[in-house]
């Protein structure tokens, strides 16, 4: 049966966006048209709920039952204090929230079939950072 | 561009590039093609020794075949997971929310015993020490504790055995699909059914986000598999 192995390859080897379109590459990718609905989301979110009066919150579990807290702690006060272009405030909670919210706005300048791999080691990577970060913050290490 | 074979694409196929690997650009020829999907022989039945057991991401395909060749919709036309079709994803989040009522019922109940439910919340507070239940102040925390305790035990019980060794959950059953191996196609196991059940659980407990992720997963996954899928090696399966 002549049928190839799945032949994994980058997914910017020179792809048009017409052909990544149709066929996505192995291994798992995003598109940015699939990123742009939550990226709206979450900019639109962090425009309007500082507006609300006595907003509720959910508090992190983990750091609300063990004291610890989890890498995207302060994530909800960074990207809310990125988008009032506080930046001192957004840095201090966590770091990644500017992040969050440059590649929320960057992602609507993107073509919407332009797809993205995943790099798995690095989203450990980067979480890891985050979370060391947040373990300094609330002195647990 | 491939011939194409007398007859047309055979059923299960759900359009005739299926011959060409998955990053195989075909309709353009002036760049570096490292495989040209020159087969010299015609497409074969699909079904019997079909390698990818995963099958082409027909399903996900909007824009049709490459080759100019209107696409073949198939009532089944989407990935094809060992036994059976790859799960929807609506048909997971309805199974999931049955799950999570039946669970709830008996969580409940024993925390009403327990003192604790959520209708008092803001009141009930337990002394480490002595397990003396009082009221007033540092409710929320030992709610929370309490509740989490309960669904973890409960949730680790139901959908290890249930996941694990049955293969299916009450809203499984409803829904006609199954945990399977992704590569063998039989049941994961009780070990491997609590491991799905923690991680999900654990990735919810991280400021939510990562649990959201999870269980968005599967719509733009290939094995439509969620994190905690991916753990366990594990598929979701149409059957019957």
């Amino acid at each position: 049966m002549g049928v190839p192995s799945r032949v994994i390859q980058p997914v910017s080897a020179g792809l048009r966006p017409s052909f990544t379109a149709t066929s996505p590459p192995a291994g798992t990718t995003i598109s940015a048209g699939g990123l742009r609905v939550p990226a709206a989301l979450m900019l639109a979110a962090a425009a309007v709920r500082p507006l609300i009066q006595d907003h509720a919150s959910l508090p992190c579990p983990l750091r609300t039952m063990t004291g610890i807290p989890c890498p995207l702690c302060g994530m909800t006060t960074s990207v809310e204090a990125t988008a009032q272009l506080d930046l001192a405030t957004a840095a201090a909670a966590n770091p990644a929230g500017i992040v969050a919210v440059l590649m929320a706005v960057i992602v609507w300048f993107i073509r919407p079939d332009r797809r993205f791999s995943i790099p798995m080691p690095g989203v450990v990577a980067v979480l890891m950072c985050m979370w060391i970060f947040q373990l300094f913050r609330f002195s647990v290490i | 561009m491939s011939q194409q074979p007398p007859g047309g694409p055979p059923p299960g196929q759900p359009y005739p590039g299926q011959q060409q690997p998955p990053g195989g650009p075909q309709p353009y020829p002036q760049q570096p093609q490292p495989y040209q999907p020159q087969q010299p022989q015609p497409y074969q039945p699909q079904q019997p020794q079909q390698p990818n057991p995963y099958g082409p991401p027909g399903g996900q395909q909007p824009y049709g075949a490459p080759g100019g060749q209107p696409p073949m919709y198939q009532p089944q036309a989407g990935p094809q997971g060992p036994g059976g079709p790859l799960a929807e994803w609506w048909k997971r989040l309805v199974a999931a929310i049955v799950d999570g009522i039946i669970i709830s019922i008996p969580s409940y109940i024993i925390m009403l015993v327990l003192g604790v439910g959520y209708a008092n919340t803001a009141e009930v507070t337990i002394d480490p020490n002595t397990g003396q239940i009082t009221s007033g102040g540092g409710g929320f925390l030992a709610t929370m504790l309490i509740s989490f305790a309960i669904i973890l035990a409960l949730g680790v019980a139901y959908y290890a055995y249930m996941n694990g060794v049955r293969g299916q959950t009450v809203g499984k059953i409803l829904m006609k699909i199954k945990v399977v191996d992704e590569n063998t196609g039989q049941v994961i196991g009780f070990g491997k059914g609590a491991i799905r059940y923690i991680v999900a659980g654990v990735l919810w407990m991280l400021c939510y986000i990562p649990g959201i992720v999870d269980s968005l997963m599967p719509l733009w996954d290939a094995k439509r598999q969620s994190i905690h899928d991916k753990v366990a090696n594990s598929v979701v399966i149409e059957i019957g």
